[in-house]
């Protein structure tokens, strides 16, 4: 065999064999690059058998057909047991029939896998190309618009149950002030509409409606205390009267939400309280006197922020009511209820909680409303004795404020104390 | 020569199975008789392919040919598929390094076919038939014995074979040989 000097791209070579010679000339596929091997691409070939007396020539198909038909004959030859003859005869595709002796098939057979050992030849492929059935393509066509139309579909169904609730979260927060009590107001109608028939109050039958007509009124009150309060407790009750209007509409709001807003005026009417023990008269008098405005206004009973009968949170506090004009008509004769507007001690929570327990479980025959604003100083387990701030207390029945101090009188306390105790009342 | 299978349990194999075993043992007979060759040949090769693990002595040797069902002898009749492929190695490599014997007795056959003289009559393949047919005798079972005309038809066909398994890739073309046997 010697090799010819190739261009880059195009080989020969030719194995010589006693009996044969086999030259071959191809191109180099670019297949070759993912072979280890190269691959032939345009191949021919020129075999001459018998020294020159038979000169066969042929294409890469015609050489792959020739190199099947002789690898297919031999093996099938070596496993034989036996032979008839040495002389051997070939039917080869696409090229004329090959006569040979024993030596040349051999001869052939070994230049033929000397040329498939280096080069890759493979057979030619003949691409047809179909039309497809139309009938299929209109069903495929017509299953991809369904399948399309069915999507397009769900989607615009879909999605609105999807969004839906994220409209009406949004919705309510933008009607109301951009304060940050007021997120929790906007998701309290709907609890407020559930709540309302819970509570065994008689502001409870208040309809939402009747509130709302009060928020005017009281956001009057915020000018009003402008004049009165110092510059933080404006910022504080403009900021709880605008939760007032929320409030109202959320009057008969569950507890949780009372709590948050209370501890707003709590806070706001607390802050001097919390400042000293001592100045807790003036501030709960000018408190008193605050909601002595809207009470006025509105011959009012409180709202039913401190409806709850839930504990105080610490001990000192107490809830606020918001001063809200409801109709007391329609509380005539029904029991008038005691609400512990504030309670202040330096007494453990447990007594004042338990204290405010019993105060609000009770119920006046007298129907009489208002606050009543109260000194209590409890010795031992009871009170010892009672005071009542009349000029700054808005109830002035004498008949329920003794009834009052009866019911104080008999109240008796868990654990036993001394101290004194100063205590807002609020009647409706 | 079909090799039929002996009615002992050693040759519990597959009667296609047996063709193998017995068909690498004659490639080395005749080998042995055109060449004159011996085990000690066979087992340089064996070791020069790296083969000594498989086979390294003698023994192992006889042994492996002794699988053969023609041959004489009870005894393991068992052959691993490295072992085929061991002695198909080197009957292949022995071939290959012999392959000028071998064209030269495959010419002088041809000629002596093409002018219609017999074999025996020819110098090599007269010394080659004398000698195949010795060993066969010796070696082989007494039931697996058969008219000398085919023990001679035998030995020409195997020549012929050697004349394959000796160009380079002949190792592949007796492993493939040996499959289309088996079916």
């Amino acid at each position: 065999m010697r090799n010819s000097s190739s261009k880059s791209n195009i080989f020969n070579r030719c194995y010589d064999l006693p009996t044969c010679s086999l030259e071959v000339w191809t191109e180099r596929s670019p297949l070759s690059d993912w072979q280890s091997q190269i691959v032939a691409q345009n191949l021919r070939f020129q075999l001459r058998l018998a020294n020159g007396q038979k000169i066969i020539k042929g294409n890469q198909q015609q050489i792959t057909n020739l190199i099947e038909a002789v690898t297919t004959y031999c093996d099938r030859w070596l496993a034989q047991d036996d032979f008839e003859t040495l002389d051997h005869a070939i039917e080869i595709p696409q090229l004329s029939r090959l006569k040979l002796s024993t030596l040349q098939l051999f001869d052939l057979y070994e230049g033929l896998e000397l040329c498939a050992n280096e080069f890759v030849i493979l057979p030619n492929v003949v691409l047809e190309v179909r039309r497809l059935n139309p009938n299929w393509l209109k069903v495929i066509a017509g299953a991809i618009a369904i399948v399309g139309v069915t999507i397009g579909a769900v989607r615009l169904i879909a999605p609105p149950f999807g969004e839906q609730p994220t409209y009406q979260i949004a919705s309510t927060p933008a009607a109301s002030s951009p304060e940050k009590v007021s997120v929790a107001p906007s998701e309290r109608p709907s609890e407020n509409t559930a709540k309302t028939t819970d509570l065994p109050k008689s502001t409870n039958s208040l309809p939402n409606a009747a509130i709302a007509p009060a928020a005017p009124n009281t956001s009057q009150t915020p000018q009003d205390l402008n004049q009165d309060l110092n510059q933080d407790l404006n910022q504080d009750l403009r900021r709880e009267a605008k939760t007032s209007v929320k409030t109202n509409k959320t009057a008969i709001a569950p507890a949780p939400s009372n709590n948050s807003t209370s501890s707003d005026r709590q806070r706001a009417s607390a802050n001097p309280p919390a400042i000293a023990d001592g100045m807790i008269t003036d501030s709960a008098t000018s408190q008193s006197r605050r909601w002595e405005l809207p009470n006025k206004d509105a011959s009012s009973s409180p709202t039913i922020a401190a409806e709850s009968s839930k504990p105080l949170p610490a001990a000192p506090s107490a809830k606020i009511l918001l001063p809200s004009p409801t109709s007391r008509s329609a509380n005539i004769n029904t029991p008038i209820n005691i609400k512990v507007s504030r309670i202040q001690s330096e007494l453990s929570s447990d007594i004042t909680t338990d204290l405010t327990n019993y105060l609000q479980s009770q119920k006046l025959t007298s129907s009489a409303t208002g606050t009543l604003i109260l000194q209590l100083e409890m010795s031992d387990d009871r009170l010892s004795n009672i005071l009542i701030d009349y000029q700054n207390s808005t109830l002035k029945d004498n008949k329920a404020i003794a009834e009052i101090e009866n019911i104080l009188r008999q109240w008796r306390s868990p654990s036993s104390a001394t101290d004194k105790i100063r205590l807002i009342l609020n009647l409706k | 020569m079909t090799p039929h299978s002996a009615t002992s349990f050693d040759n519990s194999d597959l009667p296609q199975l047996q063709a193998i075993k017995a068909h690498l043992d004659l490639v080395l007979l005749a080998l042995e008789a055109l060449t004159g060759l011996g085990s000690d040949e066979m087992l340089v090769v064996a070791e020069k392919l790296g083969l000594e693990e498989i086979l390294s002595d003698r023994i192992t040797l006889w042994r492996l040919r002794q699988a053969s069902p023609l041959r004489k002898g009870k005894g393991r009749k068992k052959l691993d598929v490295d072992e085929a492929r061991a002695m198909t190695l080197i009957s292949c490599t022995l071939a290959a390094q012999q392959q000028f014997a071998i064209r030269n007795a495959v010419a002088q056959l041809e000629k002596c076919t093409a002018l219609k003289r017999l074999p025996y009559r020819e110098p090599i393949l007269g010394d080659y038939l004398d000698r195949f047919n010795t060993l066969y005798q010796e070696r082989m079972a007494e039931e697996e014995q058969a008219k000398p005309e085919a023990i001679q038809r035998l030995a020409l066909k195997l020549l012929v074979d050697l004349l394959f398994y000796s160009s380079q890739i002949g190792s592949r073309r007796l492993w493939v040989a040996l499959f289309e046997r088996s079916q």
